[in-house]
């Protein structure tokens, strides 16, 4: 029972990997569902709106484009590719806007969500994975069943990850825990801040309804459906350029709404890359926002893999 | 709380599930923040030794996992040092009879 966790690996020393508390277990999947039933009463409040008093505007779409992209960067560039990764370092400010913007996504503090994106990399499609597609069994109703698993089911099952063996280095970091600690009040500005925009733009009390619906709660549904995409989708369809020991795959459908993260063959092969774009053609929205704040002097250490070491990695034409 | 204390001091058992526990509670923090175990302290409160709330919640799981019994995951903010823990644990007396079970299994099923 000690001897392994249940990731099913080794302990290392007394530190686990997973942390076997129901009542810890229970409390963040009841927080993935609330999440996602917000985000669906979002739509269901959008169409309602749109029904009973007007079409949607361009200002609902411009404060949802608007919100779901610095939101959704919060999470890629922030949560992901800097904390998980470490792919490139960053001003102490410039760590704090992107921890702050990620929390607003409602997808976990950042300790957690990088703890839990650590363990995936760890197991990915093996045993101890929280979100593979691929160990379900390889009938078509298995694999319909490993991708619904993949995309929502692993939500509300996922095992609670121990920030002490997995992200002891945030843990260290006084500033992040300050912004980590108020993780509910990061999801509350990010329902405001969009209701206090749209409701100053359209001068009304309607218009600030309609911001927190869109730039919200349809917002917070859309990021949420990108990392899902990424979990399910990205590991079962596209291509396999690169020897990543896993199913991983890059697929240019869904490396644009993911805002590049669907090069996932790309960065399973080469995790700490910060910009994941490795041929002209693949479009990596979040690497030219790394790019762009190396640019302004806010990102500087960007990791890229060498010609050498791609060259290395990558699998034959097959 | 006083007649705990006292009811305490009168059981051997609870002497010595305090000094496994705390025993472990040493070993993790060396082990946690990668200093040697001489340096660590019953009575330094947790919050000095830079463990904030997540980094103990993370402690008591793996404490749970240990003891083979269920914490209360904030167990640590209410017992915020070893000594203090180790004592709260060992005072309960029906978690007493289930601790010392566990405690007594032999060496070699332990981490
Ligand atoms: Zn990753
Ligand atoms: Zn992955």
């Amino acid at each position: 029972m000690s001897v392994t966790d249940s990731a099913g690996a080794p302990r290392r020393g007394k530190i686990g990997r997973v942390i076997n508390d129901r009542r810890l277990r229970r409390s963040q999947h009841l927080h993935s569902a609330v999440a996602t039933l917000a985000g669906i009463a979002g739509l269901l409040a959008a169409s309602l709106l749109a029904i009973l008093d007007r079409p949607v505007s361009a200002l609902d779409l411009g404060i949802f484009a608007g919100f779901f992209l610095a939101i959704g960067l919060g999470v890629t560039v922030g949560f992901h590719r800097h904390f998980a990764h470490r792919a490139f370092q960053a001003t102490p400010a410039t760590r704090a806007a992107l921890a702050i913007l990620g929390c607003m996504a409602a997808q976990g503090p950042v300790v957690f969500w990088v703890a839990l994106h650590r363990l995936h990399h760890e197991f990915s499609d093996r045993p101890g994975d929280p979100h593979s597609p691929n160990l379900a069994g390889s009938s078509a109703f298995q694999r319909i069943k490993g991708l619904l698993h993949a995309y929502i089911g692993w939500t509300v099952r996922h095992p609670v990850p121990n920030a002490n063996y997995y992200a002891r280095d945030l843990l260290a970091d006084r500033r992040l825990m300050w912004i980590n600690r108020r993780y509910y009040a990061w999801i509350a500005l990010g329902l405001v801040l969009p209701a206090a925009l749209s409701g100053l733009i359209a001068q009304s009390a309607l218009g600030a309804a309609e911001g927190l619906v869109w730039g919200g709660l349809i917002r917070l549904f859309a990021v949420h459906n990108i990392i899902w995409w990424i979990t399910s989708l990205a590991h079962a369809a596209g291509r396999r350029d690169y020897l990543s020991g896993d199913r991983s795959t890059n697929n240019i459908w869904i490396a644009l709404p993911t805002l590049g993260e669907g090069w996932h063959n790309n960065h399973h092969g080469f995790p700490r890359a910060a910009v994941l774009s490795f041929e002209w053609w693949q479009i990596d929205i979040s690497g030219l926002v790394i790019r762009l704040l190396e640019r302004c002097g806010l990102a500087w250490d960007i990791h890229a893999p060498t010609p050498a070491a791609l060259a290395a990695r990558r699998r034959g034409e097959a | 709380m006083d007649s705990m204390m006292s009811e305490r001091a009168a059981d051997p058992g609870a002497a010595a599930i305090e000094r496994e526990i705390a025993g472990w509670m040493r070993g993790y923090l060396a082990e946690l923040l990668e200093i040697p175990l001489e340096e660590i302290d019953d009575d330094t409160s947790f919050d000095r030794y830079g463990l904030d709330s997540l980094a103990s919640v993370g402690m008591i799981g793996d404490l749970e996992e240990w003891l083979g019994v269920e914490l209360d995951p904030v167990l640590a903010s209410d017992h915020p040092s070893i000594r203090a823990l180790a004592r709260a644990l060992a005072a309960d007396e029906r978690r007493r009879l289930l601790l010392t079970r566990r405690l007594r299994l032999p060496a070699a099923s332990r981490p």
